[in-house]
């Protein structure tokens, strides 16, 4: 008995239908990130209508008064801008170098015995919901730092940021070890043939080598703390100031939607359009950086396969 | 009967074959005889294993890959339109560099092709039928599901590979330097299987030691960036090489 | 060349002070949190004792100064308070011989009172208004307040108080209304201690008195952490007592979240790996994709909240339900999962595709009995990892309009949830004391639950990266 089809262009009916159902199914499942991009953007752009309209776009990314539920209503969208850049700066100031120096030391210094045990910690610290964070930030740091710089508000900008660059420290150094870790043994070599020292090699040779890498990670944790919510939800407060004072209470982008999602409004009212709009835009940011990383990430990647 | 009697199973017509942009295999027109032991030498890089790999369209995979010409399968087109290459690889199995059984038990691993193929016969009958013909049958019939693939020597597993392969009765055998992973001992085991499934089956066997052509195969093929320089009797091929690239080669001069 | 050597030495010296310092950070942060919630031993051993109290302020007429004072805002009955007579609306004093001047105190003070698991500690409390005072009624005479005691109660007539009182002061504090009559004592008996000296009109004239309202007695606190957590746990949540704070709804609304979303997200994440890594051509449209999801992994939570609200809540009129909450975290979790997914599928050998091939496989034959089962421990090794992430997500449920605070356990795909995270933001805003503290037990138990979860996730993983690379 042959179990062969005898011609090679017949597969038996049932295979090939399954092979053409288990293609289609998974084919669905694959575009369906297209899909949801664009119902994202469809649906932030068509939220927004009603808010481009009504606000002239100059007085939205000009304007320096938030304040959507006075009277009369004020769409400066800088204030919260402001805010997200002051946190972002702070928690980058405390992330890139710490994150990147612990990269270095771990790829480059650390016994592979040290390393296997620090790199799952730092993914493990990565986990940590950053609603933990937020508490650590209100709870602690705060009234720490108070005792510093006694003109610090209960709510300020400061010790969002650098509770939020603490978050970022284990994520940065996780990403940009990878990078490190990934330059070739080769390029090593080489300098030290030529007689360059560890930290010669490392500062001359790896690191520029890594260098794409690393700010393909940089931009990844700019999105992170761009994008973060919870801890300046607790911890950074909700009044929109300009110019802004890290000092003092703020209203970064994140916090304008939780702002205005959990205040009690008819889904119908006008106030919605507004977070639509600055979701777009953050949404819009957060794809620019996004993609600039990835795109980056790959070339690096394809350098050194 | 006369070797070169014997039918062509698999011919390629004027066959070439790209990664990108670089062609790895040129204008190839090369006939395998039935029940033959046809070998593929060459220098590393020489296109050869990318030769078998297109006979039963594990190119495919590949990313970038294109052909052009034809390989003929009993006189049927291969990477015509319409062809399946599920069933391309029914006809054509294929053994691999290095031993890659499936981590599972040694009888599953035999079992799968059938299995998939939808076998309604006795699968236990047939699996011992393809470990006794890989000569594998002695050594594992007493664990055939307790042991996995990882569990034998590197030799028991590539003979687990063949058995596998032999499982779904395929016209054709193709194998990429099967011995290259093992040791001097189970190398020469497989040689001999190999040349005691000649009576049962056509094999294509890629080589890069011509010592192992010259015990093995009936016609030998010489390779060389991509092309096919010269095919023959082994035993002409090996004591009177037409070409001087081929004297060369086996006399050891590059390679 | 000592010098080269030295700024390297240096440099090695800073890079790996960072690492600990920023590990050292983390860790302290975690012990910091966890130490917050050490007060729920003692919390549970008050309200376990049958007292929930809460915290109240009195203004102290004529100055800027208000001095707080903690009432029993409930009590247990058949507790042991109940059996001294404690009852709602009393206010407490002393708890082992310190003032009670908030909730915290009496927590704290049972907490250190030393003794070993049951502590008996000597209570003091001032009844209610009614059983203290009596009947008052509030008059004016030219503009000015006058609180009289029209009907004095037995306590009251015990202390010597009559009908037609007018209450001047107590221990000081000038009396301007009837409930500021009682909070004066409360106040005055816990700072200036009792008997309380008493300023009043009887007859058109000023009388002084020395009187000691107050109740005294034992009570019996049973001190055990165990039982703490374990009730901290199971009980359901008491959103105005932190002593009574339950995380069991919070706790089942993520398990309940989790699972919708996981029914989701690990599917399609499996199938759209799956094709992008078995399947895809490599083409433009395929590059697109890739760009998409690593885009889609790095998308701000806040965002997908608003789409969860718009088109899960609204649209397809889900509501605030646990179905919502669910598809939601999938948005945020699919692009996570089809990264980590393929990550496990690259891992596969690329000869064990070719060897079930040759033999005559289809592709998704391949995939389903070899790709897959071998890509199992890296797939669940994503699979945590993005459920724990999902598990410890806040934001977009918060803009989802998740309910911040949920007293009973979820019992169905339509009913209205909250989770843990958003559990422990609520509890983290309420000024309230002890609120903290259950806040911080809450992130005791997540991070725990967390930590278990990614250990094990990368346990797996190193367990299975070293056997099958060996």
């Amino acid at each position: 008995m042959n179990l062969i089809p005898r011609s090679l262009s017949r597969a038996s009916r049932g295979r090939s239908r399954r092979e053409r159902l288990a293609t289609a199914g998974l084919a669905t499942a694959g575009l369906l990130a297209v899909v949801l991009t664009f119902t994202i953007i469809a649906l932030f752009v068509h939220g927004s209508i009603p808010f481009v309209r009504t606000v002239p776009l100059r007085e939205f990314l000009g304007g320096t008064r938030w304040a959507p539920l006075h009277e009369p209503a004020s769409y400066g969208i800088l204030p919260l801008v402001g805010a997200t850049v002051v946190t972002t700066g702070i928690a980058l100031a405390v992330a890139v170098p710490l994150g990147l120096l612990s990269a270095v030391f771990l790829s480059t210094y650390a016994p592979s015995s040290v390393r296997r045990v620090f790199k799952p910690a730092l993914e493990l610290l990565a986990g940590i919901p950053t609603v933990v964070y937020g508490f650590f930030a209100l709870r602690f740091v705060t009234p720490l730092l108070q005792s510093l710089i006694p003109v610090l508000g209960f709510w300020n900008g400061l010790s969002a940021g650098l509770v939020m660059g603490i978050m970022i420290v284990p994520y940065m150094a996780s990403l940009s070890e990878d990078v490190l870790y990934a330059v070739p043994r080769s390029l090593w070599e080489g300098a030290y043939a030529l007689g360059a020292t560890r930290f010669e090699t490392v500062i001359r040779v790896v690191i520029p080598a890594a260098l794409s890498g690393i700010g393909a990670a940089f931009i990844l944790a700019m999105t992170r703390a761009v994008g973060e919510t919870m801890i300046v939800a607790l911890a950074a407060g909700r009044t929109p100031t300009w110019p802004p004072d890290p000092t003092q209470p703020l209203l970064t982008l994140t916090t304008a939607i939780v702002n205005i999602a959990t205040g009690d409004h008819e889904a119908t009212a006008f106030i919605w359009s507004a977070v639509f709009a600055i979701g777009l835009l953050l949404f819009l940011t957060t794809l620019v950086l996004n993609t600039v990383s990835y795109l980056v990430i790959q070339r690096f990647r394809q350098r050194y396969a | 009967m006369s070797e070169h009697e014997a039918l062509p199973v698999l011919s390629t017509r004027s066959f070439s074959l790209w990664y990108g942009s670089h062609q790895a295999v040129i204008e190839v027109n090369l006939d395998i005889a039935e029940r033959q032991i046809t070998a593929i030498i060459g220098p590393s890089g020489c296109g050869k294993s990318t030769l078998i790999r297109a006979f039963n369209r594990l190119n495919d995979l590949i990313p970038g890959v294109r052909t052009s010409g034809e390989i003929l399968f009993r006189g049927e087109t291969i990477y015509g339109r319409g062809v399946d290459p599920v069933n391309v690889r029914h006809h054509i199995g294929m053994v691999f560099q290095k031993p890659n059984p499936f981590p599972k038990s040694v009888f599953e691993n035999v079992a799968f092709g059938l299995r998939i193929n939808g076998f309604r016969g006795n699968l236990a009958e047939r699996v011992e039928s393809a470990l006794e013909r890989a000569a594998l049958w002695d050594e594992v019939k007493d664990d055939l599901h307790r042991k996995t693939g990882y569990d034998l020597s590197g030799g028991q597993q590539q003979r687990l590979c063949i058995a596998r392969a032999l499982a779904v009765d395929p016209e054709v055998l193709l194998m990429d330097e099967p011995c290259s992973a093992l040791d001097p001992i189970a190398t020469a085991k497989i040689e001999d299987l190999i040349r005691e499934l000649a009576s049962s089956v056509t094999v294509a066997i890629v080589t890069h030691n011509m010592q192992q052509a010259a015990r093995v195969s009936d016609f030998t093929a010489f390779m060389l960036l991509g092309e096919l320089v010269e095919f023959g009797l082994t035993r002409e091929l090996f004591t009177r090489p037409k070409d001087s690239r081929t004297e060369a080669y086996i006399t050891g001069r590059f390679g | 060349m000592r010098g080269r050597r030295t700024v390297g030495w240096v440099f090695a010296a800073l890079a790996a002070a960072a690492l600990g310092v920023s590990l050292v950070v983390l860790i302290v942060l975690i012990a910091i949190t966890a130490l917050q919630a050490g007060p729920i031993t003692s919390m549970r051993a008050v309200s376990g004792a049958g007292i929930s109290l809460s915290l109240r302020s009195l203004d102290i007429p004529g100055t800027r100064d208000s001095l707080a004072y903690a009432t029993v805002a409930q009590v247990e009955a058949g507790s042991p308070a109940a059996g001294l007579g404690m009852s709602r609306g009393d206010a407490l004093i002393e708890v082992g011989g310190t003032g009670v001047d908030r909730p915290s105190r009496a927590w704290d003070t049972v907490g250190a009172a030393p003794g070993g698991r049951e502590v008996t500690l000597p209570v003091a409390w001032m009844p209610r208004s009614e059983v203290t005072l009596g009947a008052l009624r509030a008059t004016s005479v030219q503009g000015a307040p006058r609180v009289v005691l029209s009907s004095p109660s037995e306590s009251a007539k015990a202390g010597a108080l009559r009908a037609g009182d007018v209450l001047l002061a107590v221990g000081g504090i000038p009396i301007v209304g009837t409930r500021q009559a009682w909070e004066a004592l409360v106040v005055a008996a816990r700072t200036q201690g009792t008997p309380i000296e008493l300023s009043l009109e009887r007859d058109g004239e000023l009388q002084v008195l020395r009187w000691d309202p107050t109740v005294r007695a034992e009570l019996r606190f049973v001190r055990d952490p165990l039982r703490a957590w374990w009730t901290f746990l199971t009980t359901l949540n008491e959103p105005r007592y932190p002593e009574r704070a339950g995380l069991l709804p919070a706790f089942a609304g993520s398990v309940y979240v989790v699972l919708v979303m996981g029914a989701v997200a690990f599917p399609l994440g499996i199938a759209g790996a799956v094709y992008l890594e078995e399947y895809a051509p490599s083409n433009v449209l395929t590059r697109v994709i890739e760009v998409l999801v690593a885009n889609l992994a790095g998308m701000p939570s806040a965002v997908v909240g608003i789409i969860g609200l718009e088109v899960f809540a609204r649209a397809l009129g889900a509501g605030r339900s646990i179905l919502a909450g669910g598809f939601t975290l999938s948005i945020l979790i699919l692009p996570m999962m089809i990264v980590a997914v393929r990550e496990a599928l690259r891992a596969v050998p690329q000869t064990l595709r070719e060897a079930a091939l040759a033999v005559g496989a289809t592709r998704w034959e391949t995939v389903r009995h070899h790709v897959l089962p071998y890509a199992l421990p890296g797939i669940l090794t994503g699979t945590i990892l993005s459920f724990s992430r999902a598990l410890g997500e806040a934001a977009p449920l918060l803009l989802l309009g998740a309910f911040l605070f949920v007293t009973y356990v979820p019992q169905g795909l339509g009913d209205s949830f909250t989770v843990v995270p958003l559990q422990i933001f609520e509890w983290a805003t309420r000024p309230q004391d002890g609120f903290a503290t259950v806040a911080a037990a809450a992130i005791v138990v997540l991070v725990a639950l967390l930590l278990v979860l990614n250990a094990v996730a990368i346990i797996l993983r190193n367990r299975f990266q070293r056997r099958w690379s060996g």
